[in-house]
């Protein structure tokens, strides 16, 4: 288990997934990544179950809900968050900053419109880590932001009645204390 | 023939158009229980679907500085109807979740007028919610 990401040794190299997205593309991954999405687990675990006869790789995971960007998205995320856990393997501190680090970096990469994607494709493939991630960085893009900040950020447009929106904000006064103004 | 098609598969789809905003409630209150719940709060002005949204997060997070510098600025307040309080921010929200489930509840008033009769209604309202994690810091000689 300990040598498991970047093995060349061919016995190891078999043990690699495929996954088949809905815009059918086909990724091979190593079987370490592929066991995050707890998704792709849970398949696995049942056809283990009920396929006893052999240990041959030749399944084809199909991923209906998920297109190919996300993925490959939450793949490098998953190869690196699995790469950063090992080289840290015994300092957690240390583990804590590089990825810290790392998801800083990741995050200038990411348009808010993929987020929504990835948060679904996380969230189908039940990817704990990358969906807080995601979510986290949703959060944190909209906090203590001003209401049309929040609006734009997220495509929405007020509809409330005339006199709503103001009722709201003066029954919720103390929670815009410190938020930006419009 | 291929137009149509086209448009129909991409029908009324902006650019930027309420992308986020179109998750499904669980998933938006997931993005919510990473802010505190007055930051959660204050998405509720943000569209109807918004409105009641905060009430599902299964999170609430006071922090008595945090909620309170409203009362600082007096001139503004006396303009108001509403006059708040920490106490009485944190009865309405619980009265607003209504039965809600809580997975955590983190609470820091280690300054202001303490009450130990809120604190237990409210420490008792979790335990009905299912709570797992409560995260208190009181200070009972502060006012």
């Amino acid at each position: 288990m300990s040598n498991q990401s970047e093995s060349p040794n061919p016995t190891s190299s078999s043990n690699k997934i495929t996954l088949k997205t809905s815009d059918n593309e086909v990724f091979e991954v190593e079987e370490a990544v592929a066991m995050k999405f707890c998704t792709v687990k849970q398949y696995f675990d049942d056809e283990n179950n009920n396929n006893v006869t052999s240990g041959t790789s030749t399944t084809l995971i199909p991923l209906p809900n998920v297109e190919s960007h996300p993925l490959a998205i939450l793949i490098t995320y998953c190869k690196k968050h699995l790469e950063i856990k090992a080289n840290n393997a015994d300092n957690k501190k240390e583990m804590e900053i590089d990825m810290e680090h790392y998801e800083r970096e990741f995050l200038k990469n990411v348009m808010p419109q993929e987020l929504t994607e990835l948060i679904l494709a996380a969230n189908y493939l039940n990817f704990k880590e990358a969906l807080d991630f995601f979510c986290r960085a949703v959060a944190s893009a909209i906090q203590n932001k001003s209401v049309e900040y929040v609006r734009k950020f997220f495509g929405l447009e007020s509809d409330f009645k005339p006199g709503e929106e103001e009722k709201l904000r003066e029954e919720f006064a103390w929670s815009f204390e410190g938020v930006d103004e419009d | 023939m291929v137009c149509s098609a086209e448009s129909t598969s991409k029908r009324q789809k902006p650019e930027e158009a309420d992308r986020i905003s179109n998750l499904p409630k669980s998933l938006l209150c997931h993005i919510l229980s990473f802010l505190t719940t007055k930051e959660a709060v204050v998405t509720s002005i943000l569209s109807s679907r918004w409105k009641t949204l905060w009430t599902l997060v299964p999170k609430l997070d006071f922090d008595y500085y945090e909620l309170t510098t409203t009362s600082s600025s007096a001139e503004v307040q006396s303009n108001k109807r509403y006059n708040f309080n920490f106490a009485h921010i944190v009865s309405r929200v619980w009265a607003l979740r209504s039965a809600s489930q809580v997975q955590k509840f983190r609470l820091h008033w280690d300054h202001g007028v303490y009450d130990p009769v809120h604190m237990d209604t409210w420490v008792r309202a979790a335990i009905a919610r299912g709570v797992e994690d409560i995260d208190l810091n009181i200070d009972p000689n502060s006012n």
